[in-house]
């Protein structure tokens, strides 16, 4: 039976698709990438995409068309049979679901906080109230596992490790108080499909950050 | 070989949340809808002090309210605490029947999640009663209009099969008809699955109890003010 073809629709930046960029490349699943570099050339795919929800990220397999990022990686999940990443019991997945909970917060809020011109010299303030407190407690839960959730690799990890990496080039001294989250980072990045694609140049060409979003890097 | 049966202790489900529907609704919707007994802890936004304390001492890494306590369990954060739950009533074909279903039902989710964040900000906004339409055309209404072409035709919103995504969407529709009771009127689909729900016996008789109507819909000091219940 052939492979389906697969096509991830984005914005040709690393941004919100990037954990679904991985969970493609660890799941060694081929895909091709439509780059959209205008709000015009979007608009005129998303008249005519095929699915209830027209968005991006989109995941196109054969003539189905998916949205919504946690349900893009959901599918590819299934398609790869491989749903051990969502936990290894119930114990696991409702400690998953409550760790995604917790990511999606902290990136929503840095999200916001990225694409407000207005916040961004009060950074260091910022990351002292909202950030730090999250990740202390990120930290806490981490101590003494592999991965986030333990020994086994969740789906949880990719969001994770997103939102870390992101943190880091907002600030190279985010995670210096919490070794249990650079462990967890550095045995992500340790994956070999993951070591790989992050050597690649469509990984390392790939801005991280839209140019709508008036931010500076301070390194 | 002997087989050890395993028989969970029946003990007391306890949710600790504000003294409003907030987030804490679409769980005791779900709580009641599976007929699970469980008694509430109810913190008062006018005594935060119990609140403090009660979250430093809570065994879950990443204390919060809404939590529910099971016994020594302790879990946080609304999603997972429907997981919980719906492990616990033994209902898992609420996350969707078919492989298919889940991954149509997460898509939902995160449809609703959006809409729900965007009423947040919407209540939370003190130029809301000038925002307002424009918060309808530009925000909801193009999601309604998605979510009501997406329902055409189906008693819950996958279709036959209740869902956990329902609870969640059941709960914003509700919120923008509490904004403005003809947020619905364009969506009949909409409005059918907003009936459907509500005419489920146990969340039927749960919304006719004293317990509810008496609760306040949102935060009393937000800028936009919810009517009562």
């Amino acid at each position: 039976m052939a492979e389906a073809s697969i096509t991830l629709g984005y914005w040709g930046i690393q941004g919100l698709a990037e954990p679904i960029v991985k969970l493609l490349e660890y799941l060694g699943l081929k895909y091709q990438v439509k780059a959209y570099t205008s709000p015009e050339e979007w608009a005129a795919d998303k008249a005519t995409l095929n699915t209830p929800f027209p968005n991006l990220p989109y995941l196109k397999v054969g003539d189905k068309t998916l949205t919504e990022s946690e349900a893009i990686a959901y599918f590819l999940v299934f398609h790869a049979n491989r749903t051990d990443l969502f936990g290894a019991n119930n114990d696991e997945r409702v400690q998953a679901t409550a760790v995604r909970g917790v990511v999606s917060d902290v990136t929503r809020d840095f999200v916001a906080f990225i694409m407000d011109a207005s916040k961004h010299a009060e950074q260091d303030k910022y990351f002292e109230e909202k950030i730090h407190p999250r990740l202390a407690r990120l930290n806490a839960f981490a101590a003494g596992k592999k991965h986030i959730i333990g020994d086994n690799l969740n789906l949880v990890d990719f969001a994770l490790f997103h939102a870390l990496y992101i943190l880091g080039k907002m600030d190279s001294k985010v995670l210096d108080n919490y070794p249990n989250l650079q462990n967890i980072i550095n045995n992500f990045n340790a994956i070999p499909q993951i070591n790989a694609y992050h050597a690649s140049d469509a990984f390392k060409n790939k801005p991280l950050l839209p140019p709508t979003a008036a931010y500076k890097f301070r390194d | 070989m002997g087989v050890i049966i395993f028989k969970q202790m029946e003990g007391t489900l306890i949710l600790g949340y504000w003294n409003l529907q907030g987030l804490g609704e679409p769980i005791r919707l779900l709580l009641e809808y599976l007929g699970l007994k469980y008694e509430e802890k109810v913190y008062e936004l006018s005594n935060q002090a119990e609140w403090a304390a009660d979250k430093s001492a809570l065994n879950f890494p990443f204390p919060n309210v809404p939590y529910l306590k099971d016994g020594e369990k302790v879990v946080c954060e609304s999603e997972a605490i429907a997981f919980y739950i719906v492990f616990k009533g033994n209902r898992i074909d609420l996350f969707g029947r078919t492989e298919e279903e889940r991954v149509q039902a997460t898509t939902v989710r995160g449809v609703v999640g959006d809409l729900y964040m965007d009423v947040v900000k919407f209540v939370w906004n003190p130029n809301w009663e000038a925002e307002q339409a424009k918060f309808f055309e530009e925000k909801y209404n193009p999601r309604l209009k998605n979510l009501n072409a997406y329902a055409a035709g189906k008693k819950h919103i996958l279709g036959d099969n209740l869902n956990l995504v329902d609870f969640a969407l059941f709960q914003t529709l509700y919120l923008l008809q509490k904004i403005d009771s003809k947020a619905l009127d364009a969506y009949p689909n909409l409005q059918t699955l907003y009936n459907n729900f509500s005419e489920i016996p146990q969340i039927k008789a749960y919304r006719a109890t004293d317990k509810f109507k008496n609760r306040s819909v949102y935060v009393p000091t937000a800028p936009f003010k919810f009517p009562s219940a």
